[in-house]
């Protein structure tokens, strides 16, 4: 039975080849679709969901309440110390101070320097107890000695080569430091991404700051990082408690202020203010986003199977008549609709393998996507293939239940019965093409806004380079040799842009206010030629002096209103101690954004910390950019032979800013297309089965007397009339919906209406030029043979 | 083999009530080979579905070998349609995707004949038809007339005992029309009843009786000799 089944099926879509590959097509790009986004959803869920205990395991984080609260998602070594020791709920617990970067001397036969960027850990063997490593050679219990590392496996080829890592010397400042293992790369899908892990002991020795870390309850930075696994999840709460509980004594009066929490493993890449990089809101809507283009495309499959109803029906009443029952015959429909799902999934597979590497190199570049497992993907197309026979086959089973034998032979299933359950999904589906269109012109609109609005400063042709611990010395050669190229204008050793993705702060005392300020400052840290570099504007006093013995500070407008209001000018002269100098406010500058505009103005203060000052900003004229960069280098490489020389504009590292924005914007063009397409496709099915249809009426209307423009006009009016009524629903809707999105932007963009009219016109050109060339060809049509076909 | 007595039919639109069957009574015996003919719209179709089983009387009785069917639920309907009766139709329905073959058989598929059986039926009644020659071809490929033989071979391939055709030669030309009556007068010949709706009094000269229906009632019956 199912064999004639399938041959049946098989001759039908073949048969009808058009409709047939217009299905395929539509389906096969939808699910190839829905597809991706499975991969790139799953793909992020899965993030450190992998290690031994992910679900008990939780990161040690705080909030720290003061006019505006701030999340901090580092912690103290102290706190995790006596985490550890006093809390008898935690079973297990790691901690390690990550994303630091040196330069590293390694080599087998010539040393040589390599830079590493944020992917230096100190840590020792807990860390791989909590987390999930495989070793491929040595023992990690050698972490635990001083001068000691472990490295990733690529990380190991890239300093030895062939040769064994194992008993093999690193240095950093200096100092040796013997690998005792090698352990597997990264998987892509984790957070905890280091590629190099020195012993803890040693970090004393490398960095005095950490002289004192296990006593210090206020060394809390975000590179800190504190995992506590605890016994179950029940005792997350209790664990909480005892941690606030336990800091008290340390912090004092402050600890109001803190409110330390414990934020899950299999959290932290969704928490973004404690540095999660993926909003799961936007999982939500990309998995919105796919089951409407999935519904698009059964919509047209549907729309297909209603449209050949006429047809068919003559065929279902000589089936009946000769004995079929309901059930036989609803399962020739889902025979056909699995057939073609099948070939659509199939295609949809392919497309994927293509399509992956692709949008990898230009979307994901950052954090490209991959494919956790085949199989599971072949499940998730086969569970999709099920759903859509299913949905499919609702209409076939209703049709065939209500199906009257003689008005069938009769010819009289017309498609009056149908018509407004046809038209109603064609609305639905253009409703979401143009849901789509409206979202990515103003999603787009909205990115090029964040990307070139004046954020108070210069980004443009200003170079960053690193000169690590340079001494004063080695920085006035630098800047002796910088002064005799023609085209640098400016340079500045600071420690950032102003505009960055982590920025330093405090909170601060002012003149002779007994108390400090109840909001935190914002610095921005780099020497007197920072303003100058940057395009700072100075609209009140004067700039800083390097050489003054007391320290200056310039801070920008916002913050002198808050301090004194309208006399903000006043500031000027008045002593501030932000953190530990003392100094004084010598100029106002006009706001400028240290965040990206997600975030409105903050109060900030330029100040000098040539400890952190380990850039050099140079400011070009753009004359000759390359030849001045390779000068650069030579002056580099001569003055800092143990530093390795690389560079990054400025407006490059801003526009990293808006990687998530960026990320969106190309998700939804891509959703929007497909949907656009796949509507389209389903349009031109739907076109061509109805002129077929009223073959005879278009026969007639000529014989009477209408022109080949007035029939080709009718023809698509009544599709053009569809899409305008999506337009009237697809306004209001797309217009709360992105506002509601903009909201999320402390500096965003109006919707005009002219975006509408945009998307309107967008839409029935598309739609015109889609049944215009079916509808025109049918009005050409010789009327003598139309007639006779019937 | 039928008694119908006092059998109604109406068909209601929103405003009006038509009357297509009017307290009609009429007997056909077991071989017999019966011509129903009338102008358009007397009611000549929806007789013929009522005696078909494909469409239920609003009133009356309907026995069909001495069984009163005319409240029969679908499900019986079918059952007892696809064991007794075979239809022919005016414009063949014979299904697009399917061989002369494969049509033919449809019916002993549905009444769970098994394959050996199922081919030795069809070749039987195929070559009985003279179009064994054209088995594998699709409707398409077929003359009106070649078509119009295998729609009734399929009729006929579950030997049914009653055999009703809705204009079977309307589309044919006269030298096709005329073997299609052969046909059905041979089949005739060997036992079947034959019900036949016709607008061609020449068709209806192969009948034993006409019986002419106005506006639902019988007017008249002629007795051919």
């Amino acid at each position: 039975m199912l064999q004639a089944y399938l041959k049946v099926a098989w001759r039908r879509l073949k048969a009808r080849l058009f409709y047939t590959l217009l299905n395929v097509l539509g389906l096969a790009l939808a699910m190839g679709c829905c597809i991706l986004l499975y991969v790139y959803v799953s793909y992020q869920l899965s993030f450190d969901t992998y290690h031994r205990h992910a679900a008990t395991t939780y990161r040690v984080v705080n909030e720290l309440h003061l006019d505006k609260t701030e999340y901090d998602k580092g912690s103290a070594m102290a706190m995790y110390l006596a985490a550890r020791r006093e809390i008898p709920q935690v079973v297990n617990g790691a901690y390690s101070c990550s994303r630091q970067s040196y330069i590293v001397t390694a080599g087998t036969a010539d040393k040589k320097l390599f830079r590493e960027e944020k992917n230096i850990a100190f840590t020792n063997s807990k860390w791989f107890d909590v987390f999930k490593y495989r070793v491929v050679a040595g023992n990690l219990q050698g972490l635990n000695q001083l001068n000691t590392a472990v490295l990733t496996q690529k990380q190991a080829q890239k300093y030895f080569g062939s040769t064994p890592a194992i008993g093999q010397y690193l240095q950093i400042k200096n100092i040796p430091m013997r690998v005792v293992a090698v352990v597997a790369n990264c998987p892509y899908n984790t957070d905890q991404n280091s590629d190099i892990y020195f012993s803890f002991a040693t970090l004393k020795q490398i960095d005095p700051d950490y002289k004192n870390y296990t006593n210090q309850w206020g060394y809390i930075s975000s590179v800190n990082n504190s995992y506590l696994v605890l016994r179950t999840t029940a005792d997350k709460p209790v664990v909480e408690k005892m941690l606030n509980q336990i800091a008290k004594p340390y912090f004092g009066d402050g600890i109001k202020y803190y409110k330390f929490q414990l934020l899950p493993l299999t959290e932290q890449h969704f928490d973004l203010r404690y540095g999660g990089t993926t909003q799961k809101s936007l999982l939500t809507v990309l998995i919105v986003i796919g089951c409407l283009i999935l519904a698009t495309a059964i919509i047209n499959y549907i729309n297909l199977v209603v449209a050949q109803q006429a047809r068919r029906s003559t065929e279902i009443g000589t089936r009946k008549v000769l004995g079929a029952t309901a059930g036989r015959l609803l399962m020739q429909f889902v025979t056909e609709s699995v057939m073609t799902t099948t070939v659509a999934a199939v295609l949809a597979m392919g497309l994927v393998a293509a399509v992956l590497p692709v949008i990898n190199r230009y979307w994901f570049s950052a954090q490209p996507v991959h494919v956790g497992s085949w199989l599971q993907l072949g499940l998730f197309t086969l569970l999709l293939v099920v759903i859509i026979n299913l949905v499919m086959g609702i209409y076939p089973a209703w049709w065939l239940n209500r199906f009257n034998i003689t008005h069938a032979l009769k010819k009289q299933a017309t498609l009056v019965q149908t018509g407004l359950g046809r038209k109603a999904l064609v609305v639905l589906q253009n409703l979401i093409a143009q849901l789509l269109i409206a979202g990515t012109v103003i999603i787009v609109m909205q990115v090029q806004f964040l990307k070139n609005t004046d954020k108070g400063f210069d980004r443009n042709m200003v170079v960053n380079i690193s000169v690590g611990q340079a001494t004063d010395l080695q920085k006035q050669r630098l800047l002796k040799g910088t002064a005799q190229m023609p085209d640098v204008s400016s340079v500045s050793f600071c420690l950032n842009s102003p505009a960055t993705d982590s920025q330093r702060g405090a909170t601060l005392q002012f003149d002779n206010r007994p108390k400090w300020e109840n909001w935190p400052a914002r610095f921005a840290i780099g020497d007197a030629a920072y303003a100058k570099t940057f395009g700072l504007q100075l609209i009140a006093g004067r700039n800083r002096d390097s050489h003054a013995t007391t320290p200056e500070f310039l801070v920008n407008q916002k913050m002198a209103r808050m301090l004194m209001g309208n006399h903000w000018t006043d500031v000027i002269g008045k002593k501030l101690q932000p953190g530990d100098p003392k100094g004084i406010i010598v100029g106002v500058v006009k706001d400028f954004n240290v965040h990206s505009l997600l975030e409105p103005i903050e109060p900030t203060v330029v100040l000098e910390d040539k400890n952190l000052q380990t850039n050099m900003a140079v400011k070009l004229n753009g004359q000759h950019t390359d030849a001045t960069l390779k000068t650069l280098q030579q002056l580099y490489t001569e003055t800092l032979p143990t530093e390795v020389f690389s560079y990054r504009f400025i407006d490059e590292q801003i526009a990293s800013l808006y990687r998530a924005e960026t990320l969106q914007q190309n998700l939804i063009w891509g959703a929007a297309a497909m949907a656009i397409v796949i509507s389209s496709l389903g349009l031109l099915g739907l076109v061509s089965l109805m002129t077929l249809q009223r073959t005879k009426e278009i026969g007639v209307r000529k014989v009477l007397g209408a022109g080949v423009s007035q029939i080709g006009l009718m023809l698509s009016a009544d599709f053009l009339k569809l899409v305008g009524l999506a337009l009237i629903v697809a306004i209001p809707g797309s217009w709360w919906l992105m506002n509601h999105w903009l909201q999320n932007y402390a500096y965003h963009i109006q919707i005009h209406w002219w975006v509408y009219a945009l998307t309107g016109l967008l839409a029935m050109l598309i739609a015109f030029f889609t049944v215009g060339f079916q509808s025109f060809k049918a009005a050409m049509a010789n009327p003598v043979n139309s007639l006779r076909s019937e | 083999m039928i008694k119908i007595t006092n059998l109604e039919k109406f068909y209601r639109t929103e405003e009006v009530e038509t009357v297509a069957l009017n307290k009609l009574n009429l007997e056909i015996n077991t071989g017999e080979f019966v011509a129903i003919m009338g102008p358009s719209g007397c009611g000549k179709s929806t007789l013929l579905n009522i005696l078909g089983l494909l469409d239920d009387p609003d009133g009356g009785s309907y026995l069909f070998n001495g069984t009163e069917v005319a409240h029969f639920n679908e499900r019986k309907r079918a059952d007892l349609r696809k064991h007794n009766i075979g239809f022919v139709f005016q414009s063949f329905n014979l299904i697009d995707e399917l061989t002369v073959f494969e049509n033919v058989e449809l019916p002993l598929i549905y009444t769970g004949v098994n394959s050996a059986d199922r081919k030795q039926r069809v070749e039987e009644v195929l070559t009985k038809m003279q179009i064994m020659h054209r088995r594998n071809h699709y409707p398409q490929q077929l003359s009106g007339g070649q078509q119009q033989r295998v729609a009734i071979a399929r009729a006929v391939v579950n030997k049914p005992k009653l055999i009703l055709a809705d204009e079977p030669t309307g589309n044919l030309d006269s030298s096709n029309g005329n073997e299609v009556m052969e046909l059905l007068t041979d089949l005739n010949e060997q036992g079947t009843t034959i019900i036949m709706v016709t607008h061609s009094e020449h068709d209806a000269r192969y009948s034993h009786r006409i019986v002419r229906l106005l506006d639902g009632h019988t007017v008249v019956e002629n007795i051919m000799m």
